[in-house]
């Protein structure tokens, strides 16, 4: 079996978000990490490697970003990866999320996987769903917010998170999946994990080496369009009540509620 | 010139911090400050399975082969978090066999040091005499003799824990009469342990500057944040200054160990002396900043002022290591290592 692991170059946790005004787009400045939810499709590829269920041959970690996204391709890799595809060039710059999916697929295209694994969501974009527009165009089933993966005769199950609670989904391979955080708990790379990473393989790729279309990718390409960023409205000034004698404070609280039907 | 990090380095410490907050969050730390077993096994096993044990041990003894820079970079995330673990102690042994330990010695002990499974304890000297890390446990205890040290296993020893006020790790008194003593010069190691002492000191100052800093923000008198008013900006600023400096010095010290050994001395005395008086200045001034809350025992700065206080007076208080200082800038005759 071979596995991709697509991962994405985000702005550290501690970093403060902020939208640029004059791109409208997020300004990823600053200090860089592996987005932490890529983490959990590494380990998940990792778990079905150790595992006794079927033998992975290759886990491979594949980006798509500036230069600078050669560093979370080298974590990827610390974490467990054989080796990396970085695709970027300048004509990617301002991809909207099924500009990013279709660059995406067709950088996956010629590895032929078995299984795509990828986080739930980048937390920087916070879309949810580059995994689905990955496997509509490489004409695989996609499930999303995997929380267990098991591999038999060939097929995943696979149990998903849902609004009512889980589901378990058999899927034919090969298979896109995103996978919730709730999957399991990612290794830290060891020192010598961290050490050889700049030593295993990494294949750089232009949009041209892939085969993309410079009219389906980066702003122009993009279907979505930016018009305007507003701050989400104020909340009205919530009511107070001051607590001078508790039994007379419970009473209002709940005459409140009542009268607004939340009871 | 580029002075920052490479790429290895700032992966390190990023996994470094993220284990860390993870693994030694402040409920844990606490409850480990308050037990009578102050290190979780399981964590030092996996800390062992990261590596960490033998960060700076060669790779001919079963460490990583990194240096002093790394073994800092570890060393002052367990810092911030106030981290019961026996690191500093194994990695002062490890480093004080390598350095002066025989052929044999090296080949009996260090692998065991740098895997985790066997692991070394150091004497820690302060004021009122030598006390050592985390020794319960150990397999190997390095006590010093004369100038010099001298290898004890634990069967040989009386070992007494000793109740100082940083309860966030546990010390002992070892007495051994014998020992298999260390041939060889054992100075080099000892600036080592000074400079990687001194990072967990920076550590512990930064986060006792983040907790000021934060408060410092959200609370609120008269209308308006307390780090809106000089009284507080200034401490805060002061704090950051202490910090920033010891840590420069320290980084600046931990790069002589593995590029520019002869300015060691020198610089590990620098860097230890201004990283005591830095914590201990931090970790006060934090206290004052969140005021009466800072004084009491629900809040957890005050396991960062005791880990400071004690820090700063193993292996050389501040004075000492400014005397030091300015014996080898020959404004006087050399000073003894202060170990």
């Amino acid at each position: 079996m071979k596995i991709c692991c697509l991962v994405k170059e985000v702005p550290d946790a501690a970093v403060q978000k902020r939208i640029d005004p004059a791109t409208k787009r997020l300004d990823r400045s600053g200090e860089k990490n592996l987005n932490p939810f890529d983490t959990h499709g590494i380990e998940a590829a990792m778990q079905i490697r150790e595992g006794d269920a079927v033998q992975v041959d290759e886990i491979i970690a594949v980006t798509m970003g500036p230069e600078s996204a050669v560093r979370a391709l080298h974590k990827a890799v610390a974490l467990g990866a054989d080796r990396s595809v970085h695709l970027t060039d300048a004509a990617l710059e301002g991809c909207d999320v099924c500009a990013t999916g279709y660059a995406l697929a067709k950088v996956l295209e010629p590895e032929q996987p078995d299984l795509v694994l990828l986080g739930q969501q980048s937390d920087d974009g916070e879309c949810y769903t580059i995994g689905a527009v990955v496997a509509d165009h490489l004409k695989m089933p996609s499930l999303t917010q995997v929380i267990k993966i098991e591999v038999e005769d060939g097929k995943l199950v696979c149990e998903r998170q849902a609004e009512y609670g889980y589901d378990t989904v058999e899927v034919d391979l090969p298979a896109v999946i995103s996978v919730g955080d709730a999957i399991n708990e990612p290794r830290y790379p060891s020192l010598k994990a961290i050490m050889g990473a700049k030593k295993k393989p990494l294949d750089t790729k232009a949009t041209g080496e892939v085969g993309i279309e410079a009219d389906q990718v980066g702003e122009s390409g993009s279907k979505t369009q930016v018009l305007e960023i507003n701050p989400p409205p104020t909340k009205e000034a919530g009511e107070v009540f001051e607590d001078e004698d508790t039994n007379e404070t419970v009473s209002r609280i709940v005459a409140w509620m009542d009268e607004r039907k939340l009871l | 010139m580029d002075f920052g990090f490479n790429d290895e380095q700032h992966e390190i410490k990023s996994t470094a911090r993220e284990f860390v907050a993870d693994r030694f969050k402040p409920e844990k730390v606490r409850e480990l400050a308050e037990s009578e077993t102050p290190y979780d096994e399981g964590t030092w096993q996996e800390m062992s399975e990261l590596g960490w044990p033998g960060i700076a041990i060669s790779e001919e003894y079963g460490g990583q082969g990194l240096g002093v820079v790394e073994l800092v970079i570890v060393q002052e995330e367990l810092g911030y978090a106030c981290a019961p673990s026996p690191m500093i102690s194994n990695a002062y042994a490890g480093a004080v066999i390598e350095v002066a330990g025989s052929d044999e010695q090296r080949r009996r002990w260090l692998p065991g040091i740098a895997s985790g499974e066997g692991r070394g304890a150091a004497e820690l000297t302060d004021d009122d005499g030598a006390i050592v890390g985390a020794a319960e446990g150990a397999s190997i205890l390095v006590l010093a003799e004369g100038e010099g040290a001298r290898l004890v296993e634990p069967g040989a020893a009386e070992i007494e824990r000793v109740g100082l006020i940083d309860t966030t790790r546990a010390y002992f008194r070892v007495s051994a009469d014998d020992g298999d003593s260390l041939p060889g010069d054992v100075s080099a190691a000892v600036d080592t342990g000074m400079v990687a002492l001194a990072a967990e000191l920076v550590g512990v100052g930064q986060r006792a500057l983040d907790i000021g800093v934060e408060y410092a923000k959200e609370r609120e008198q008269f209308g308006r944040p307390i780090g809106s008013y000089q009284a507080v900006s200034h401490r805060l600023a002061d704090m950051l200054w202490d910090v920033e400096e010891a840590r420069s010095l320290t980084y600046y010290a931990a790069w002589c160990a593995d590029a520019k050994p002869e300015s060691l001395p020198l610089a590990a005395s620098m860097a230890k002396a201004r990283a005591s008086d830095a914590a201990g200045s931090v970790t006060h001034n934090a206290i004052q900043t969140l005021g009466g809350i800072g004084f009491t025992w629900e809040h957890d700065v005050h396991f960062l002022l005791k880990r400071a206080r004690v820090g700063a007076r193993m292996l050389g208080s501040a004075r000492q290591h400014r005397e030091r200082v300015a014996d080898l800038a020959g404004l006087g005759e050399p000073a003894a290592t202060p170990a």
